[in-house]
């Protein structure tokens, strides 16, 4: 068996602040292989950007630490790694694209400056080739008369483009992992959909592997051969996305179907999930949605479910879970 | 190129409402005459001397002929020292120019770099030191720093002059004492718009590019709170050009800024005229500086 290119063991990662200790990311695991496309999904607060975070060894300084787990890039286990070895893999063997196209370039540098940046740091390409190289990626992009627009600034460009821009300069070192957090959630529905296109283009073309974090199950169908759903800092279901939409396992996944709104059905009011995630700087027992969920019992209060595999490659953890297969 | 225009044109007009400004408040200083004259003199003399000084005619003919050889560089004679008024304050600008330039480069030497570490090391040791420092910096009074300066390092240790003007020696303490402020300011400033820019999202995309950390801070990051840093540098540029009048007197530095206090206690009206309105024109020069390199940093500035 070949080994995945991301694999992720029991992470935790802890947020030490002055009211107390948050578990964001609280025992996750889960793999990504080379060329796939892993979304993971989960409400603002579940842990997906921490986990992102995590994985890039980023997190805020100074509440944020991994405090155990293990996270294999290629083997390689990125928590045991100095700050150092971390600015060589970041932006070469892993790149990140952030939510809001508009903070993430710097307004005082030309477009041609930011994306040169991690090519003359990690690539040591000379002038002449930079600026080749540079026009190529922005081509890659489709950002119009590349070698036009390299002179320009941000401010001079629409959110869209300076969306592509980010991914150029995510994608100039050609990494093998592209970790997205909610890239699509600032643009405009027809922008969001040509900016899917153009990363799964990409993604073809250059094998990469895509975790895509978001809470939009439109981009998940779109984008996604796997989904993870997270609740709480933990991952609660993993299953291929066509397997998810079919047959969601658990509660809190079939409670987030039923929320997002359908064209094939017609209703007047979208169900929406009773109560509130739980407070995640209290220690914890039993299933973490068990007070939100109609189904919980006496040892969901009481103890963490299982890992059960209902089928091939879809994974949940609920003490109903055949129950639940049974009724979706 | 037509924002450098309008700026020029914007400056020549504040320039003239200065001069309007200036003439008025030093007629309401009072007489300059009962200082010229000899106390026995009599009415007669009295009429003689202001027809030959012009003060017998109209304010408006009066600011006319001022401002028409304002243009021509005369700004008359300087009553109490009795030379043109505008050499006599060229006479003075030297020093401070040197005492000012001098202290704004050590203490941007010093503040900007401090500034810009104690913002990335936040709450280190650094940090702590500098942000004692900037405390007493900006609440002892300049005379009191003055003084000590002097008690220290002229009068216990011997190693400088108290005062006056000559070599490097001359130049360290008031350099020291005007640049003290300052030095304080401008690095509480840098500390502020650093700490801004650090938390922003391209600063985070840089990390995540693997960019080597010093040229984040050194480069992606200061470029970016240097517009706030150059307009604070422009606005102490400004207030060591006019107010270093403590420091000058303390040491008995000769100035525009004791020139412009000895005038205005000798009535010299010509003197205070001349200086102030050279002063206004250079005000306005830096400011038209500061714009501008704010401008070449912050490409978003060239639409306004």
């Amino acid at each position: 068996m070949t080994q995945p290119l991301l694999k992720v063991d029991d992470l935790r990662t802890y947020l030490f602040t002055r009211n107390g200790i948050v578990r964001a990311v609280d025992g996750v695991s889960f793999h990504v292989d080379a060329g796939e496309t892993l979304g993971i999904v989960g409400e603002s607060g579940s842990g997906k950007s921490m986990t992102a975070l995590s994985i890039q060894r980023l997190l805020p300084r100074p509440a944020g630490r991994i405090v155990g787990g293990e996270i294999r890039l290629e083997g390689e286990d990125l928590v045991a790694k100095s700050e150092r070895q971390m600015s060589a893999i970041r932006g070469r063997s892993m790149a990140m694209i952030l939510q809001d196209p508009m903070s993430s370039l710097n307004p005082v540098f030309t477009i041609g400056q930011q994306v040169s940046d991690p090519l003359r740091t990690h690539r040591k390409l000379p002038p002449g080739e930079l600026r080749k190289a540079v026009e190529r990626l922005l081509e890659m992009v489709r950002i119009p008369a590349p070698q036009t627009r390299v002179n320009d600034y941000p401010h001079q460009m629409s959110g869209g483009m300076r969306q592509r821009i980010v991914g150029a300069i995510a994608l100039s070192c050609e990494p093998k992992l592209l970790i997205a957090d909610e890239p699509t959630t600032a643009l405009d529905v027809t922008v969001q959909a040509q900016y899917l296109r153009l990363l799964r283009d990409l993604q073809a073309r250059l094998g990469l592997a895509i975790i895509m974090i978001t809470h939009d199950f439109g981009v998940v169908a779109r984008i996604c051969d796997r989904v993870a759903v997270m609740y709480a800092g933990r991952i609660v279901e993993t299953a291929a996305t066509t397997t998810l939409f079919d047959r969601p396992a658990h509660p809190y996944t079939q409670a987030l179907m039923r929320s997002m709104p359908r064209l094939d059905q017609r209703s007047d009011r979208l169900p929406a999930i009773d109560g509130q995630p739980p407070d995640l700087r209290q220690t914890l027992t039993g299933c973490r949605f068990a007070p939100r969920c109609a189904h919980a019992s006496d040892i969901c209060r009481q103890q963490y479910p299982e890992m059960t595999v209902v089928s091939p490659g879809h994974a949940v953890n609920c003490w109903h879970a055949d129950r639940m297969m049974a009724a979706s | 190129m037509d924002y450098v225009l309008q700026r020029l044109l914007h400056g020549v007009l504040t320039l003239l409402a200065v001069t309007i400004v200036v003439f008025l408040l030093s007629r309401l200083s009072g007489d300059p005459l009962s200082l010229i004259l000899d106390p026995a003199a009599t009415a007669a003399d009295r009429a003689v001397e202001l027809a030959r000084l012009g003060l017998d005619r109209s304010y408006i003919d009066q600011y006319l002929i001022f401002l028409g050889n304002a243009l021509g560089g005369d700004f008359g004679e300087s009553i109490f020292y009795k030379a043109p008024a505008f050499s006599v304050f060229m006479q003075h600008l030297p020093a401070t120019l040197e005492l000012g330039v001098v202290a704004i480069a050590v203490s941007a030497a010093i503040a900007i770099p401090a500034g810009v570490v104690s913002a990335v090391r936040k709450g280190g040791i650094l940090d702590t030191a500098a942000k004692a420092f900037a405390l007493t910096g900006q609440s002892a009074p300049i005379f009191w720093i003055a003084l000590m300066l002097v008690l220290v390092f002229s009068v216990v240790l011997g190693w400088l002059p108290t005062s006056g003007r000559g070599g490097l020696s001359h130049l360290v303490l008031p350099a020291l004492t005007l640049g003290w402020y300052s030095n304080a300011f401008l690095m509480r400033v840098t500390r502020s718009s650093m700490l801004d820019v650090l938390d922003a999202d391209y600063i985070r995309l840089a990390r995540l590019e693997g960019l080597p950390e010093r040229r984040i801070v050194w480069v992606h990051a200061l470029k970016n709170a240097a517009g706030t840093i150059v307009t604070t540098l422009g606005l102490m540029t400004i207030s060591l050009v006019t107010g270093a009048v403590v420091t000058e007197t303390v040491f008995a530095w000769p100035g525009v800024g004791r020139l412009i206090v000895e005038s205005i206690f000798h009535r010299d009206f010509p003197v205070v005229q001349a200086a102030v309105t050279v002063i206004a024109a250079i005000v306005i020069l830096i400011n038209l500086a500061v714009d501008l390199i704010f401008a070449w940093i912050d490409p978003r500035v060239r639409l306004g």
